[in-house]
């Protein structure tokens, strides 16, 4: 990381203020939200039943979305 | 799995961390599109592998606005049917898209950061900057690029316009009809 984070310095300028960076990171890593409770198998459950059941209809395309 | 040119096949173990990007999360809730059991079988494991979703709050927007315009597609532009079709669609999609990130450690990363005390700025909105300034993405694929490389995680997407952020900078993780695509853009530019 600290290597990409170098090199990309002059890539992007953004990167360049390693302070900021790390109290970005840092203010992310207090927002993580936990998982809901169960087993993993629970989880991957909920989660494939959320991703099943609903279509579109329509090729989706960079325009519905952007 | 290999990381020609920074895009890697969905294929590959789930990292500790990925970002999110809208048009992944839409292929994946949309179970009619064509690379939708790709990136369902990802999130699956990375659920299982209990890797962290990141995504830039951006995506509420988008895909809000998904469910909008196909609602006005179907009723051929009338506001009168549209509009309750459309918010029909919205509480859908976020229930659905609700019920996965809470499956799994999740952060909805602001892009302004006025909400989070003692950060001022925004690292991402400065990145995003410079992605459109430089590389000439559009904007708001520039944000969530930037978010991704903000916090140093791949970037799952199904959009291929993600190729065109340099790859020292921004690694990419996509379907398998999308690998080579990306690829080629990149050995391009």
């Amino acid at each position: 990381m600290a290597t990409r984070a170098t090199r990309g310095e002059d890539l992007l300028p953004a990167l360049a203020d390693a302070a900021a960076l790390e109290r970005y990171r840092k203010a992310v890593e207090e927002l993580r939200r936990s998982p809901d409770d169960g087993s993993t198998e629970e989880r991957v459950e909920r989660a494939r039943a959320a991703m099943s059941g609903l279509r579109f209809g329509a090729p989706l395309t960079p325009s519905h979305y952007r | 799995m290999p990381d020609e040119r920074g895009v890697i096949d969905l294929r590959v173990e789930p990292p500790p961390l990925v970002v999110l990007d809208t048009s992944a999360i839409a292929v994946a809730l949309l179970e009619d599109q064509a690379s939708h059991s790709e990136y369902s079988a990802f999130l699956l494991r990375a659920i299982e592998s209990r890797t962290t979703f990141a995504y830039c709050e951006l995506v509420d927007l988008e895909l809000a606005q998904v469910c909008s315009k196909r609602a006005r597609e179907q009723h051929g532009g009338d506001r009168s049917r549209f509009v309750p079709e459309g918010r029909r669609l919205i509480a859908d999609v976020f229930a659905r898209w609700r019920a996965i990130t809470s499956q799994t450690q999740s952060v909805r990363m602001p892009l302004g950061l006025s909400d989070i005390p003692n950060v001022l700025g925004s690292p991402v909105r400065d990145a995003a900057f410079g992605l459109i300034e430089r590389y000439g993405l559009d904007s708001y694929d520039a944000t969530h690029a930037a978010t991704a490389i903000i916090l140093g995680a791949p970037l799952v997407c199904a959009d291929r316009g993600f190729a065109y952020a340099p790859v020292e900078l921004l690694t990419i993780i996509t379907d398998s009809a999308g690998v080579d695509e990306c690829r080629r853009r990149r050995a391009r530019s």
